[in-house]
């Protein structure tokens, strides 16, 4: 690669990188308010919260975060070993995200079923959360907890095409663009790893000890 | 790669600490425990694998700014939400009360 094209791909590589900053800028902005609305409702009706926030699955939540932590660890693996040329293995990488993501949306799903049948689902008749006097407010978390999680599920199944896309790139010829798609897609599943770091917290952690 | 692992063990001692930490009654302290890791844990996918760390300045900016505007909207709607009482309609019962109950009853005497 002589220098003229080697500072072309650098220029390349700035623009793409810029590019996806500032969508995922625009990114935070679209889930920003769902977490404005939860620390409203936490501010507004705390024992509702709380009670409710206790009746999420602390286990299946806490065992999705480290799915999820772990997915972005291979990605970023995937992407170091792509710009060393070793492709094979950085597609192998990318086989361990997706299938990591497909087990955060088993997961997730398996938790959907299970506030289906617990009676967790906001307006549905029978709606209850146990140990909370004010079961209107508890349904607000609910429905939080349901949008928060949905819009994020969509995005990682958005992030688990990528990721794909990604990987049938890495297998046609060598070249600086499937590297490059591979770490824009990367930032796109990285933030969406972030999204999750914070709703973790907010609904599944709320009032444990109390 | 040493870093990158390194960076996922510090990820899973920070799950490690927040989850379990959440468990022991701290009072107030366990929110803002579990905020400040959430923080932290973003922090290192931003810095690590996101290479923010390595990142031009014009990215950092980008990043910046849409922290900054985020904060805008909370502290500027948060002031909103915060110095003024819910404006029930008139079925809804008074005050701030949202239980069923109330607009049950809120509606029955209507």
């Amino acid at each position: 690669m002589n220098t003229a094209s080697g500072h072309v791909d650098t220029i390349e590589d700035a623009r793409a990188r810029l590019g996806m900053w500032v969508f995922l800028a625009s990114e935070i902005m679209f889930f920003g308010p769902v977490f404005l609305a939860y620390l409203y409702g936490r501010h507004a009706w705390p024992e509702a919260f709380e009670a409710a926030s206790r009746s999420t699955d602390f286990w299946l939540g806490t065992i999705n975060t480290a799915v999820l932590l772990s997915s972005s660890l291979f990605v970023a693996i995937a992407l170091l070993l792509a710009q060393r040329g070793d492709l094979r293995p950085a597609r192998r990488s990318l086989d361990v995200v997706v299938l990591l993501g497909a087990v955060f949306l088993l997961i997730k799903g398996w938790e959907y079923r299970q506030d289906w049948l617990q009676g967790l689902v906001p307006g549905r008749a029978g709606f209850h959360v146990e140990h909370a006097a004010n079961q209107a407010a508890a349904q607000l978390f609910y429905f939080i907890y349901f949008f928060a999680t949905l819009l994020h599920a969509v995005h990682m199944a958005i992030g688990i095409g990528l990721m794909l896309y990604c990987r049938g790139k890495l297998a046609g010829p060598k070249g600086r663009n499937s590297v490059r798609r591979l770490e824009i897609c990367g930032l796109y599943w990285h933030f969406v790893d972030i999204v999750w770091i914070f709703l973790f917290p907010a609904l599944y952690l709320a009032g444990r000890a109390s | 790669m040493k870093t990158l692992i390194l960076t996922w063990i510090a990820l899973m001692v920070l799950l490690c600490i927040t989850a379990f930490g959440s468990l022991l009654p701290l009072g107030p302290a366990n929110a803002i425990l579990n905020a400040a890791i959430a923080a932290a844990k973003a922090v290192l996918v931003a810095m690590f694998f996101m290479h923010l760390r390595h990142g031009i300045a014009l990215i950092r900016i980008a990043a910046v700014v849409a922290l900054v505007m985020l904060s805008l909207l909370f502290i500027l709607s948060g002031a909103d939400f915060l110095t003024r009482h819910i404006q029930h309609s008139a079925w809804q019962g008074r005050g701030s009360d949202l239980s069923t109950e109330s607009v049950r009853k809120a509606v029955n005497n209507y």
